[in-house]
C-alpha cells in the first residue's frame, strides 16, 4: 500500500526543527503548553516571521485582553520581528469579542472564515484556556478542538494553541485531541535558570526524546538539542591500518608508533603547569605543518596568550591561523550552556573540515551542564560525532595536585569515552620539579609504555630518548647534572 | 453550486460544508448512503462528494446507486477515501485520498463540473 506523505513545515526556530525531526507535520493541531514566563508566544510569534520571512503567511489569534499594539510592542524587541510583514503575511486577529459578547462558536465561525480568506501557513490561538472556559461542556470544547484539527487538515496548515498552565494535565481534552504537544518548562537548578522543552506527543513523526535545553535572547528562541539524543550512535572503530597523527616530537611520535590514529579520542591528564596545553599546540602545530587543518577550543586562556604561548616553544601558531590551517576559539567561563557549546563545536569542525581538534581543559565541562550525570554520556556522543567526521581529537584534563603518581581524573566515568590515555606529572627531586610522561592506554595499537621525562623550552617540547632519567628521577638515584 | 457531502465523520463532512458555503456554494450533509438516496429523491444536487467506508451503505453502493437512477444518472461524483480503493474502475468523476486539501477538492470540483462550478 502506498504510504501517504504528509508535508512537513519547518518552524525555523533554531534547533526546533532538529528536535522535531525537521518540523511540524502540516494539517495539525499542536499545543505548546507551559507555565507564565516560558517564552509560549515568543515561539509561536517566531514562528510566524520566520514563516512569513520565507513567504508563507501566519493568523495570529489573541484571546486575551492585551491589545494588539502591546503584543506587538513586546515582539517588536526581537530581532526576528519585521513591522513590514504585518497585514500582507502576519495578520493580528482579536478573539476576545467574539468569546465575551458572542459564543465560543462564534470564534469558531471567525476562525474558520480568516483561514479561509487568508489561506494561511500556521495559525496560532494564544490562548486555548480562554477558549476552554468559554464552553459550557467537555463535549463541545471536544468538538471545537476537533474542528480546529480538521482545519488545519483542509487548510494544508498548522493550527497552533497555546496553554498556559504549570501543572500540566496528561489527560486534559486538548493533549488528547492535538496531533503534537510541545512542553516549556523554566525553573532553578541551584543558582542558574534553566528553560527546557520538550515534545511529549508528535503524531506521525519521530522526535528527538528528552528535555532540551533552550534560551530566549533578543535573537528569538535558541533550541540547544540534548548531546547526547543528537548523536547517539557509536561512532566508526578506528583500525590498525588508520593513519597515524604524531605530533611532530620525534621521540613520542615513536614511543605512539607514529602518532594517535585517525579517528580517536586521547585524553592528556596532569596537574597544573605540567604541559598538557604545550604538548596540545605541538599536536596542533604538526597537523597544520601536514595540511591537516586544527580547531583549539579552550576555557582558560585568550586567544592572544595562546598565539603567545605558541611562540615562546616556537611554535608559529599565528601563522598557522593567518592561512586557515588553524582555528583558535576561546570559551570564556561563564554560565555557559553545555550543548552550546558542542553544538559550536560540531559547526567548526564541519565549516573547516578539521582534522585534529585539541579541547583544552575538558575538566571545564563540570561547570556547564545542569546534570552532572549527563557528563559520560555527553562526551561519548560528542567523541561519537566526532569520530564519524573524521576528526582526531585530543583533550586535557587538569587532575587535582600539584605532584603526585595517581592518576584522579576530575569527571568519574569519562576516561571510558577515551581511546588513549596520556598522564603528565611533576616529581621532586633534588628541591626541583621534574616533568614525566607516560602513555596509560591506547586502545587501538602498540604503544612504548615507559615513563619519559621531558622538558619544556623555547624549542617546546623535549622527551629523553630513554626511560632511564624518568627512572632515576622514581627511585631517586639520579646523579647531579 | 449546490452539493450533497457524505461522509461518516462528520467534523469533516462540517468543515467542508462551512469553507464550501464560505465560498458562496450550497451543502447539504448526509453520514451515508442511505441517508444520501434519500436526499437525493427529496433535493436537486449538481455535484455529490463522497466518502467510500460508511456504514448502512457505503460510497460503492451509493454510486452504483446513483447511476442506475434515471434522474441522477448524469450527476457529477467525486469520491474521498482513507483506504485504498480501485477507483479506476468505478463510474466517478474524481477521486482524492484522505487527508486531503480543500484547494485539492475544489480542483477536482473544477474537473468533474468543467469549470462550471457557479456559486449559487
Amino acid at each position: 500500500m502506498a504510504r501517504i506523505v504528509i508535508n512537513r513545515i519547518p518552524t525555523r526556530v533554531h534547533g526546533l526543527d532538529t528536535v522535531l525531526n525537521g518540523g511540524l507535520l502540516s494539517g495539525g493541531l499542536y499545543l505548546f503548553i507551559g507555565g507564565p514566563g516560558t517564552g509560549k508566544t515568543v515561539l509561536a510569534s517566531e514562528i510566524c516571521y520566520r514563516l512569513a520571512e520565507s513567504g508563507e503567511r501566519a493568523l495570529f489569534f489573541t484571546t486575551l485582553a492585551e491589545s494588539h499594539g502591546r503584543l506587538l510592542s513586546h515582539t517588536s524587541g526581537f530581532s526576528f520581528f519585521d513591522d513590514s510583514l504585518i497585514q500582507d503575511s502576519i495578520r493580528y486577529l482579536s478573539a476576545s469579542a467574539a468569546l465575551t459578547e458572542d459564543s465560543p462558536e462564534a470564534l469558531r465561525a471567525l476562525i474558520m472564515s480568516a483561514v479561509h480568506e487568508f489561506k494561511p501557513r500556521v495559525v496560532v490561538i494564544d490562548n486555548l484556556e480562554a477558549v476552554s472556559e468559554a464552553y459550557e461542556s467537555r463535549n463541545a470544547y471536544k468538538q471545537f478542538l476537533h474542528s480546529m484539527s480538521t482545519l488545519a487538515g483542509l487548510q494544508d496548515c498548522i493550527v497552533i494553541g497555546l496553554v498556559s498552565t504549570s501543572e500540566t494535565d496528561a489527560n486534559s481534552l486538548g493533549q488528547i485531541h492535538a496531533d503534537g504537544v510541545l512542553k516549556l518548562t523554566t525553573g532553578n537548578r541551584q543558582l542558574r535558570s534553566a528553560r527546557e522543552l520538550y515534545v511529549s506527543k508528535f503524531r506521525g513523526s519521530g522526535f528527538l526524546e528528552g528535555r532540551h535545553l533552550y534560551t530566549i535572547t533578543g535573537e528569538g528562541v535558541h533550541v540547544y538539542p540534548r548531546t547526547e539524543a543528537l548523536y547517539p550512535r557509536p561512532g566508526h572503530v578506528p583500525g590498525e591500518d588508520a593513519a597515524r597523527l604524531g605530533f611532530g616530537i620525534e621521540t613520542l611520535d615513536r614511543m605512539l608508533k607514529g602518532g594517535f590514529q585517525a579517528g580517536t579520542t586521547t585524553l592528556a591528564a596532569g596537574a597544573t603547569g605540567t604541559g598538557k596545553t604545550v604538548l596540545g599546540l605541538h599536536f596542533l602545530a604538526e597537523g597544520a605543518r601536514r595540511g591537516e587543518p586544527g580547531i583549539y577550543l579552550g576555557f582558560n586562556e585568550t586567544v592572544p596568550r595562546i598565539i603567545g604561548k605558541g611562540k615562546h616553544l616556537g611554535l608559529p601558531l599565528d601563522e598557522h591561523v593567518a592561512r586557515g590551517a588553524l582555528y583558535l576559539h576561546w570559551e570564556p567561563l561563564k554560565e555557559n550552556l553545555i550543548d552550546a557549546i558542542s553544538e559550536r563545536l560540531i559547526e567548526l569542525v564541519e565549516q573547516s573540515e578539521t582534522k585534529r581538534l585539541v579541547i583544552d581543559g575538558v575538566d571545564a565541562f563540570r561547570h556547564f551542564p545542569h546534570y552532572a550525570e549527563r557528563l559520560p554520556l555527553f562526551f561519548a556522543a560528542l567523541s561519537n560525532e566526532l569520530r564519524a567526521l573524521g576528526v582526531t581529537t585530543y583533550a586535557t584534563d587538569e587532575v587535582a595536585g600539584l605532584t603526585g603518581t595517581e592518576v584522579q581524573l576530575t569527571m568519574r566515568g569519562i576516561s571510558g569515552q577515551f581511546d588513549n590515555l596520556l598522564f603528565l606529572r611533576h616529581v621532586e627531586y633534588q628541591a626541583e620539579l621534574k616533568r614525566l610522561l607516560s602513555i596509560i592506554k591506547m586502545r587501538e595499537g602498540d604503544y612504548d609504555p615507559s615513563l619519559r621525562e621531558f622538558q619544556i623550552s623555547g624549542h617546546g617540547i623535549e622527551l629523553a630518548p630513554t626511560f632511564e632519567s624518568a627512572r632515576r628521577i622514581l627511585t631517586g638515584m639520579a646523579e647531579e647534572r | 453550486m449546490r452539493m450533497l457531502i457524505v461522509d461518516d465523520e462528520v467534523a469533516i463532512a462540517a468543515a467542508l460544508k462551512e469553507l464550501l458555503e464560505l465560498d458562496g456554494h450550497e451543502a447539504a450533509l448526509a453520514q451515508n448512503g442511505r441517508e444520501a438516496s434519500v436526499l437525493l429523491e427529496q433535493q436537486t444536487f449538481d455535484l455529490v462528494i463522497t466518502d467510500y467506508i460508511m456504514p448502512e451503505m457505503n460510497g460503492g453502493d451509493l454510486i452504483a446507486h446513483i447511476r442506475q437512477h434515471a434522474g441522477l444518472g448524469d450527476l457529477p461524483i467525486i469520491l474521498v477515501s482513507a483506504g485504498h480503493v480501485k477507483h479506476n474502475e468505478l463510474p466517478i468523476d474524481g477521486f482524492l485520498r484522505k487527508p486531503f486539501s480543500f484547494d485539492d477538492l475544489m480542483e477536482k470540483i473544477e474537473q468533474a463540473t468543467g469549470g462550471n462550478e457557479g456559486k449559487t
